[in-house]
Parts: C-alpha cells; sequence; structure tokens
C-alpha cells in the first residue's frame, strides 16, 4: 500500500523529466544561458583579479573563482525550482480547483515533478558544464585540489539545494493566492536567493559578521555549499554541520509553506465562477 | 447516494474604498462584508440519476460543485457522498476517488505528456488495478473515437479531441459521480452531439450519476431526466424535466412563414396568445400557445385562412424559455432591495 503511494509520485517525477525534454528548444537556451552567465562572470572576477594586489579574494585564487562562477552558473541552472511558477499559472489560469480535486497532495505533486526535472536538467547539461567547465579549469588554469569523494558528495548537495530551492518556492508562491503581483514577487525572491546564497559574489567575500549571520539562512545551501563542497573548501566538520541544518531548514520551510498552504486553499473561491 | 442537507456557504469579502486613499486604507482595513453564495439548499441524488444544475452567473453552482468535491467547506450544513464528508481531510481522498469532474474551460490533462502517460499518470492516482485500467480504457478509446490521437502531447489537441479526452480521463476510475461543468462549451454541433451521446452511453454501462452545470438547455434535455434551478443561491426549482417544460402550461410555438410581414391582432384578438416573435423581416413569425387552453388545430386553422402562409411549423417550447419565466418570477416575487446576484445579508467588523 505505502510503495503504492511512494509509486505514484515517483509517476510525477517521471512526468516532470517527460516534460523537461518535451522543450529541446527550452533545454539548449538553458544550456546557452548558464555558459554566457559563466563567461561573464569569469571576464569580471578575471578583471578584478588583474587589478588587485593579492592573488587571493574571500579565501580563492583566480582557478578557484573560475571553478566557482562556472559551479555556481550550474547549479543554478539545475536546482531551480519551477514550484512558484507552477503554482502562480494554476491559480491565474484556475486550474488550481483541477488539481485539488484529485485524491493526491498536491504540495507533494509539486514536489516530486521538481525531483523529476532536476533528474533531467542534470543529466542534459549539469553534467556536460560541469564536467567542460572542471577540465577547463585544471588544464587551463591549473586549478588543484579536487577530490573525487568532494565531487560525490556534490551530488546530494546538489539534491538538498533543490529541496531548500523547493520548499521556498513553496513558501512564496503562497503569495500568488493573495495577490496577482507575482512577477514582482518572482524577481524580488529571485534576487534575494541569488544575492545570499552565493551565487552573484561568493559568501566568503561579505564582512565576517554578515556571514555568520548569513550561515543562520537557508540561503547559502542553495548554492554556496554545493560549490564550495565541490571545491574542497569545506572542512568535514563544515559539510556535517552544513547538511544538518539544511535539512532542518528544508524542515522549517516546509511546515511554514504547509501552515500558508493550509490557509491559501480557502482563497480559492476568489477565482470561483 | 450525494445528500445536501441545508448547506449555507458564505464568503467574506473586503470593502474596499473608493479612490486611491480608499485602496490605501482597506490596505490596512479588517473590515468585510459576508456575501451568500449558497442559501440553504438541500437535495438529495440518488446513484444513476442525471440532474441538470442550471443557474445564472454568480447563482452559486460552482460553489456548490466545488463543496461537493471537497475543495470548500460549507459555512454551515452538511453534504455526503455516500455518507462521507468531502471537505473533511480524513474522508476527502475516499470521496474523490469516487467522483470524476469535467470542466469544460479547464483541462485535468497534462499538456506536455502524451495522451497515454496521462492516463497512466491517473491510473496511479486513483490506484486503478492494471487489468480495469486496460480494459477501461481500451473501452472508452473505442467509444470516444480517440486512437487516432491518443500518443499526440494534450497542447496539439483540438478542442473537440481534448475534450473527448477529458471525458476518458474523468470517467478511468469509473466514477459513480461525473461532474459536468459546461461539457459542450466551444464545441461545434456535431461533435457536441457525439461527446453528448458517449456521455449518455457511459453513464447507462457504469451507472454513473451525472451533475451538470450548463448554461445551453439543449444539453440538459439531452442528459438529464431532473432539473435543479438556483438563483442567488437558493434552489427554486428541483423536479423533472417534463415538470419544468409544462410549469407554466403545455406552451407550443407555431411558426408561420409567409410571403409579406403580417399583422398578429388579427390572431392575438381572436385567442389566448401567450406570446408572438417576429423574425426574418417580418416573414417569419411565431405564436406561442398553451394547449391546455385552447386547441391547436384551431388555431392552425385560423391563421392558415388569415394569413397568406407559405410554410408551417410546430414546436414545443424550449426549456430555456421556461427557465427565463422561472426567473422572471422569482423577480417579481421579490421586494425592490438589493437584488444583485450577490446578496450582502450582513457586514460587520472583524474582532
Amino acid at each position: 500500500m505505502a510503495k503504492g503511494r511512494i509509486k505514484r509520485y515517483f509517476i510525477f517525477a517521471k512526468a516532470g523529466f517527460q516534460t523537461l525534454i518535451a522543450y529541446r528548444g527550452s533545454v539548449l537556451l538553458w544550456f546557452v544561458g548558464a555558459i554566457i552567465s559563466a563567461s561573464l562572470m569569469g571576464l569580471l572576477w578575471w578583471a578584478i583579479y588583474s587589478f588587485s594586489d593579492s592573488g587571493v579574494i574571500g579565501g580563492f585564487d583566480f582557478p578557484q573563482m573560475l571553478m566557482y562562477v562556472i559551479l555556481s552558473a550550474a547549479v543554478f541552472e539545475i536546482t531551480i525550482s519551477t514550484t512558484m511558477g507552477s503554482i502562480t499559472d494554476d491559480v491565474r489560469d484556475g486550474q488550481i480547483g483541477m488539481r485539488l480535486m484529485k485524491p493526491i497532495s498536491y504540495r507533494a505533486q509539486l514536489c516530486f515533478t521538481n525531483i523529476g526535472e532536476f533528474a533531467g536538467r542534470l543529466l542534459i547539461f549539469g553534467l556536460p558544464l560541469i564536467v567542460g567547465g572542471t577540465l577547463t579549469a585544471v588544464f587551463g588554469f591549473g586549478l588543484t585540489g579536487i577530490k573525487w569523494y568532494n565531487v560525490l558528495l556534490f551530488l546530494p548537495a546538489c539534491f538538498i539545494a533543490l529541496m531548500v530551492n523547493e520548499a521556498y518556492g513553496f513558501l512564496f508562491g503562497q503569495l500568488a493566492f493573495r495577490t496577482q503581483a507575482m512577477f514582482g514577487v518572482h524577481s524580488m525572491s529571485m534576487t534575494l536567493s541569488g544575492f545570499l546564497s552565493g551565487r552573484m559574489i561568493p559568501i566568503s567575500v561579505f564582512p565576517a559578521w554578515a556571514q555568520t549571520a548569513l550561515y543562520c539562512t537557508p540561503f547559502p545551501f542553495m548554492t554556496s555549499m554545493p560549490v564550495r563542497l565541490f571545491l574542497g573548501v569545506m572542512t568535514w566538520t563544515e559539510v556535517l554541520t552544513g547538511f544538518a541544518i539544511a535539512i532542518a531548514w528544508i524542515v522549517v520551510l516546509d511546515v511554514l509553506g504547509w501552515l500558508f498552504y493550509k490557509t491559501s486553499v480557502r482563497k480559492v473561491v476568489v477565482f470561483g465562477g | 447516494m450525494i445528500e445536501l442537507i441545508h448547506v449555507e456557504k458564505y464568503f467574506k469579502k473586503p470593502i474596499r474604498g473608493k479612490g486611491v486613499w480608499g485602496m490605501v486604507k482597506t490596505l490596512f482595513s479588517t473590515k468585510h462584508t459576508l456575501v451568500k453564495a449558497v442559501d440553504d439548499i438541500s437535495f438529495t441524488v440518488n446513484d444513476g440519476e442525471s440532474v441538470g444544475y442550471i443557474g445564472a452567473n454568480g447563482a452559486g453552482k460552482s460553489t456548490t460543485i466545488k463543496m461537493m468535491s471537497g475543495i470548500l467547506t460549507p459555512t454551515s450544513g452538511e453534504i455526503l457522498i455516500d455518507g462521507k464528508h468531502p471537505y473533511k481531510s480524513k474522508e476527502r481522498n475516499a470521496v474523490l476517488k469516487t467522483i470524476g469532474v469535467v470542466f469544460g474551460q479547464k483541462t485535468q490533462l497534462w499538456y506536455d505528456l502524451p495522451l497515454t502517460e496521462t492516463y497512466d499518470l491517473l491510473r496511479y492516482i486513483y490506484d486503478i488495478p492494471e487489468q480495469d485500467y486496460r480494459k477501461r480504457l481500451g473501452e472508452l478509446v473505442e467509444l470516444l473515437d480517440m486512437k487516432p490521437f491518443l500518443d499526440a502531447p494534450v497542447r496539439t489537441l483540438s478542442l473537440g479531441q481534448r475534450m473527448r479526452a477529458d471525458l476518458a480521463a474523468a470517467m478511468l476510475h469509473n466514477p459513480k459521480t461525473l461532474f459536468l461543468d459546461e461539457p459542450t462549451i466551444g464545441l461545434d454541433v456535431l461533435v457536441k452531439r457525439n461527446l453528448i451521446d458517449a456521455i449518455n452511453k457511459l453513464r447507462d454501462e457504469y451507472n454513473t450519476s451525472l451533475i451538470l452545470t450548463t448554461h445551453a438547455m439543449s444539453d440538459i434535455e439531452l442528459l438529464c431526466k431532473r432539473v435543479i434551478i438556483l438563483d442567488e443561491g437558493k434552489i427554486l426549482f428541483d423536479g423533472s424535466l417534463d415538470e419544468v417544460k409544462h410549469m407554466f402550461g403545455d406552451k407550443r410555438n407555431i411558426t408561420i412563414q409567409t410571403v409579406a410581414p403580417i399583422d398578429p391582432a388579427a390572431a392575438t384578438d381572436k385567442y389566448p396568445i401567450d406570446g408572438v416573435a417576429s423574425e426574418g423581416d417580418g416573414l417569419l413569425t411565431t405564436f406561442t400557445v398553451d394547449a391546455q387552453k385552447v386547441k391547436i388545430d384551431v388555431v392552425l386553422d385560423f391563421l392558415l385562412k388569415t394569413y397568406d402562409v407559405s410554410d408551417v411549423k410546430l414546436s414545443e417550447t424550449g426549456i430555456e424559455q421556461v427557465v427565463e419565466k422561472i426567473y422572471e418570477r422569482n423577480k417579481a416575487a421579490q421586494p425592490q432591495s438589493d437584488s444583485a446576484q450577490d446578496d450582502i445579508p450582513t457586514e460587520r467588523e472583524d474582532g
């Protein structure tokens, strides 16, 4: 019985994977977008390093920083969550009623669809981008210090990043039931997470007090942690503590999202007819 | 069996101020009015029964359907589907497995997946045993003639194909009750007729209860034996289709085509004619008469003798005219006060 229940959610993961590959054009655009983003950030950091007296900024030398920007672009594209967008579309198009009339959890549907899309993005362009980027950084710029176990741990860290993003998206997505200005909400949440997760600039260049404060939030687990783990700049204690805190944040965000969702569903009437 | 017992549903609606300042004040105000969407309705739908649930926009039809399908909780009263409350979280999934829903303007299919994959998804959602699933899918594909587009992604289907596919999706788990909300909206005559035939066949084969909400009265006449008419959240009429048709007498339409426009006064002065309608530059005139008050053949004979008639057509009045009359009667019976569709019974402030 429980096996069947789990299986029906995995069907959504399969559907998410299939939906992702149904749009080859989008996949190609994501791939090109990630390469452009990484290239521009790489050039920017190259300029900054050229004018810097020190060869190390925020604890990274240039080859590490180059790998950081490649990985952060890849992690962003792989772990991006479609949950907020799906809720917005469902509410705006009135499909939410159809979703809620199914004998299955809407929350779980969204979550498992994201897992399927994550698998698709990881396989289709995540791996080529990361492998290509690593080879470029290692053989073109002399990057060292990457260990096989760090690469292995990078995968669960990415999965955790997806789950944090997904729970964060579900929480912000509840606003779709309350406002029509979801474009603004989406931009705001993306800018906030982009800046605070270390995607735009590494958290290690922030002042010490800001770093301490940030590590008490869920944001570093969206980008910074998987990237730093891959680069091998985290101690085992930091890795284990990081995983534990990230999982705790997933639970907290999920509980908050669930509480908001309970009140959101009552607002479905607004879109009646 | 579906039972609605004194069901009421109120919605809170914030009182919005006028102008920019009023809108700013609304942001910080907790004042609201209560909007009465469903007002003390009770009815029972037996297994296998087909009910047309009709009313104007905002009459409370969709709200009732949403309560019956567990999306909304009644403010008061009780809804039981085979003895279970659809809006109670512990009973909800069990109820949802016994109902199917088709919304003409929405779809339950996954846009980017081929139809077969969508059905496979539904198989797991509804826990349909593999053998039953294969058998029923085969039957539905044949009945709804879906073979040519079974492997096509849903987003590539035409509206007619999509509606057939949605009907199959709603019937796949063999629901005891099927809710149909405007299932034929936007369909051409032939597709509409085929869809209605398919619904009738499915209902007869599986003894499915049918609750149809629509503005197309012809759908009601083709699918339902019972009609519930709703207005402003209240039930105005609940009875058989024949009963509603003859509610204002046994009305017939006599339509005559003449070579020149006519003055109908000659007929209306002589016989108790209920209504006269003219179209086609006055060359087509329809006289509505009550067959219980006057003999149709007598009126027809008079019309043929009085006017230069080139063609005649006799028909029963449609349910549409009757429903219109019921609304008119209800409006006339109401006091002059606010007759807006969203009645506002009380006004209070959140404490």
